[in-house]
């Protein structure tokens, strides 16, 4: 199971933008997802801050042979681009970029910011998140991107009757 | 919605003053082109169920989220307990 709350707020100080179901989730789906996903800032300074917060839930990568030489360190963030976690908060998707969307820096004008459990942090708006799924192209996602746009259509409070 | 939990108005509260009507949609994203895929999908999309669901803050949303989890996991337990004992 995936601590969606304690690994929020262990981030709290780092770059990211929240994407994938649990921005659906804080948009409103009642899908049920069981991983973050975060967009992380690909600067030394954030992908350091980001080694130091997710250090002591100790991330290891996802379906990997237990053993496997893997050390979660600055340098691994860096030399890497998108990794597949599980960690003692459970899983988590950190990307340097996204089919679509591209990188934190071209997310960030399409961003939404919000605090669940009282965390600042950026969510991807509902046009950018049906966008960047849409763009993905996996047959899985055609329901949750149905979802997405059918939550869209919903008339918003200032509509009235 | 458990005791104790904040009334469900407070929604647009939730998003560090955030109105979700004005900022969480997308000002300034491009808009979104009609799929027949997508629209024939969207037909078995129960939207009673989403708008309970836009009720709720985010903070809401994602405690939900994981009590969806505890419940999934614990229907995986009992369906392989049934399967063990049949």
């Amino acid at each position: 199971m995936t601590d969606f709350q304690k690994l929020l707020e262990t981030l709290a100080g780092v770059e990211f933008i929240l994407i994938g179901g649990v921005a659906a989730t804080a948009h409103g789906s009642v899908r049920l997802t069981v991983d973050l996903d975060i967009v992380y800032r690909r600067t030394r300074a954030n992908v350091r801050s980001l080694v130091l917060a997710l250090a002591g839930a100790r991330p290891y990568l996802r379906g990997a042979v237990p053993g496997l030489p893997f050390r979660w360190e600055e340098e691994t963030l860096w030399r890497g681009l998108n990794f597949t976690l599980t960690s003692d908060l459970g899983a988590i998707d950190l990307l340097g970029e996204i089919t679509g969307g591209g990188s934190y820096e071209d997310l960030l004008p399409h961003c939404v910011q919000m605090e669940p459990f009282g965390v600042s942090c950026l969510c991807l708006n509902l046009e950018k998140l049906i966008q960047v799924k849409r763009a993905a192209g996996r047959p899985k996602d055609l329901d949750a991107i149905a979802e997405l746009e059918a939550i869209l259509e919903e008339p918003k409070p200032e509509d009235g009757p | 919605m458990r005791e104790g939990d904040p009334p469900a108005s407070t929604a647009a509260q939730d998003g560090a003053g955030l109105a979700y009507d004005e900022d969480m949609h997308g000002k300034g994203s491009p808009s979104i082109e009609p799929d027949p895929v997508i629209e024939a999908y969207k037909k078995d999309i129960d939207r009673t169920l989403l708008r309970e669901s836009l009720k709720l803050t985010v903070t809401q949303r994602i405690q939900r989220l994981m009590e969806m989890q505890k419940l999934a996991k614990e229907m995986r337990r009992a369906g392989r307990e049934a399967l063990r004992s049949q």
